[in-house]
């Protein structure tokens, strides 16, 4: 007798894959121009639906989720790039990139596990502002702000990666695996079964086990329920999804980038991405992370060249342009959101029922459903 | 016939503070045990100690023949050995269904057709429960979240059900229906361990009391003959 996702929501889900699917075959150079922007979106989503296991569920607020980002990003880094002796293909940097996280989120929080609330939450950023410094200064491994590149694993492990340039269907379509638009499907299709796992996970034991520690501890320790042991195993799996959009941002841009992908900025758009869509409510993560980061990666430079065109900014005044307010539209959206929506723009089924216990308190979570 | 519950010179405590001071009681298979005190005497800390949630500093606790102060056995373990404890404050999930809070009571089980059949059990015993088991916790009135509370410590199956203040901010006339459901539970096999503020209603449903003074036990009898004892009617009976 386990609430159900309504029918309605899975025809949405459906309808949403089958157009991200559809898109690359548009024959058409303009469109596939901004398709091609949606890999980092699918790959900041799964960061995001990682960081909405613990913050979301589990009710532990991690200021440090770049942190796990950033290690699956070199992991992959590491295993890939010319100057270290692996060269390993995709299938063991993903799998590395996971433990990797994973291992470290455990091994970070075992000693904070006694920290709650705000004590938790200043660890896990002091944590998340270490591992910049460490990406920053270890140089031998990390190279520094220069970051590790090529990230190229191949495909499957002895193999040389086949030339696909004989499949190009639509404009813009690569020669490599790692090309648009094989990885980007490669992580829609990650990010499909990333969700469906946690669909799964939030209605099993496991899933209720998180929500009744987030609700109070005191009483889930009286029902038998071990809290240490939640908490590192929700830690795992979130710094492990991170982890692996850490790797996949990796070899989307084929370079670690320098420390500065995985700094404290990450962290917060990654958190503002949780809140706005809805914190604890998957599609409402997801959601929140299309609006922000397509807004900042897709709307901003689009409104900056209209701009200019426009010639209404011929000094190339920063206040003039959109990309200057970019932070300031951020704080200004959250502050909105907080007075008029706080349960965010597609809340779960509980959190509705906590803000707004007023409203009609006959409504049952059986019928809202718990996506 | 060996007490399910035996507790020996227990001492506990927070930080510097110890609370309990060599705190000995007892508690037999089929019984009902109120413990009565004032507030800050230990009662909930006594609880506490005992499902391993605050940790024992010396002494014994026996429950069902394992000591469990010796073999250092966490809380999450005692739940499996059959203590379960319904907290004060009641302390559902507000944010779960009824049903999920039930499931969560039953999260140390393996054998899901019993805990269904548990559920169904509860429903039985709660009817108002089952017409709500859809609905948050949070929704439910004071009285049926205690009763929520005291269905999710059952689903544990415990051999003994720890039970703190279950009263308390309640009407007179819902108190009234918890001690029914409290003889009901007993009547059918389950031990209890009471700790009350409402010391009249508890005595009366008990078959022994303690009364428990700045963590020591200073009187322990037959629950009718405290509630005649005229110092404990002074002190706790407001007579």
């Amino acid at each position: 007798m386990i609430p159900r996702l309504p029918h309605w929501q899975s025809v949405v889900y459906a309808l949403f894959v089958i157009l991200f699917v559809a898109l690359p075959f548009v024959q058409d150079k303009r469109v596939s121009l901004y398709v091609q922007q949606l890999t980092p979106l699918f790959i900041f989503a799964l960061l995001a639906i990682g960081l909405n296991v613990v913050v979301g569920y589990t009710g532990l607020l991690h200021l440090g989720i770049a942190a796990f980002f950033g290690i699956g990003a070199y992991t992959a880094g590491i295993l890939s790039v010319q100057a270290f002796p692996f060269q390993q293909s995709l299938p063991v940097v993903l799998v590395a990139a996971v433990l990797a996280s994973a291992g470290l989120g455990v091994a970070t929080t075992a000693p904070t596990l006694r920290l709650r609330g705000d004590y938790l939450a200043l660890v896990t950023m002091g944590f998340g502002l270490i591992i910049t410094f460490v990406i920053r200064n270890l140089e031998s491994i990390t190279d520094g702000t220069r970051g590790l590149n090529p990230v190229t694993p191949t495909l499957l492990p002895g193999l040389a990666d086949p030339d696909l340039r004989a499949a190009r269907l639509a404009p813009g379509w690569g020669r490599y695996w790692y090309d648009y638009p094989y990885f980007y499907f490669f992580c829609l299709g990650l990010l499909v079964v990333t969700n469906l796992f946690l669909r799964n996970l939030e209605q099993s034991r496991l899933g209720r086990a998180w929500v009744a520690l987030r609700e109070d501890e005191l009483a889930a320790a009286c029902m038998g329920l071990n809290p240490a042991k939640l908490k590192l195993s929700a830690i795992a799996l979130g710094a492990g999804i991170a982890g692996l959009a850490g790797a996949l941002f990796a070899i989307a841009q084929q370079t670690t980038g320098g420390p500065d992908s995985y700094d404290f900025n990450r962290s917060m758009i990654a958190l503002c991405c949780v809140i706005l869509g809805g914190l604890g409510n998957r599609p409402g993560v997801i959601l929140g992370v299309f609006i922000l980061i397509g807004y900042d990666m897709v709307l901003t430079p689009e409104l900056d060249n209209w701009i200019q065109k426009q010639q209404i900014n011929p000094g190339g005044k920063q206040y003039l342009k959109v990309s200057g307010w970019r932070l300031f539209i951020f704080g200004a959206a959250l502050i909105v959101m907080m007075r008029f929506r706080p349960e965010g723009l597609l809340p779960g089924a509980r959190m509705k029922h906590e803000l707004h216990p007023d409203e009609d308190p006959q409504e049952n979570l059986a019928a809202s459903g718990n996506a | 016939m060996p007490p399910l519950l035996d507790v020996r010179d227990l001492e506990a405590g927070y930080g510097p503070i110890n609370v309990l001071h060599r705190l000995s009681l007892s508690v037999d298979p089929g019984e009902i045990v109120a413990m009565i005190g004032a507030n800050g005497a230990g009662k909930s800390t006594t609880l506490m100690t005992l499902s391993g949630v605050v940790r024992a500093r010396a002494g014994r606790i026996v429950f069902d023949g394992k000591d469990l102060v010796a073999d250092r056995v966490p809380a999450h373990m005692i739940v499996r050995l059959g203590l379960a404890q319904s907290p004060e404050g009641r302390k559902i999930f507000p944010r779960l269904s009824v049903l999920e809070n039930l499931q969560m009571g039953a999260f140390t089980r393996t054998d899901p057709d019993g805990v269904a059949k548990d559920i169904e059990k509860a429903f039985t015993m709660f009817p108002i429960l089952r017409e709500r088991q859809h609905q948050a916790g949070g929704l439910l009135s004071g009285g049926q979240q205690q009763m929520l509370a005291i269905a999710r410590a059952l689903m544990a199956r415990p051999k003994l059900l720890l039970l703190d203040e279950p009263s308390l901010g309640l009407a007179p006339q819902i108190v009234v229906q918890i001690f029914d459901v409290i003889r009901e539970l007993n009547r059918q096999g389950v031990s209890i361990l009471l700790v009350e503020q409402n010391a009249r209603m508890a005595l009366k449903v008990a078959h022994r009391g303690y009364v428990l003074e700045t963590g020591r036990i200073t009187f322990t009898d037959k629950a009718d003959v405290l509630l005649h004892d005229p110092r404990i009617r002074a002190a706790y009976l407001g007579e």
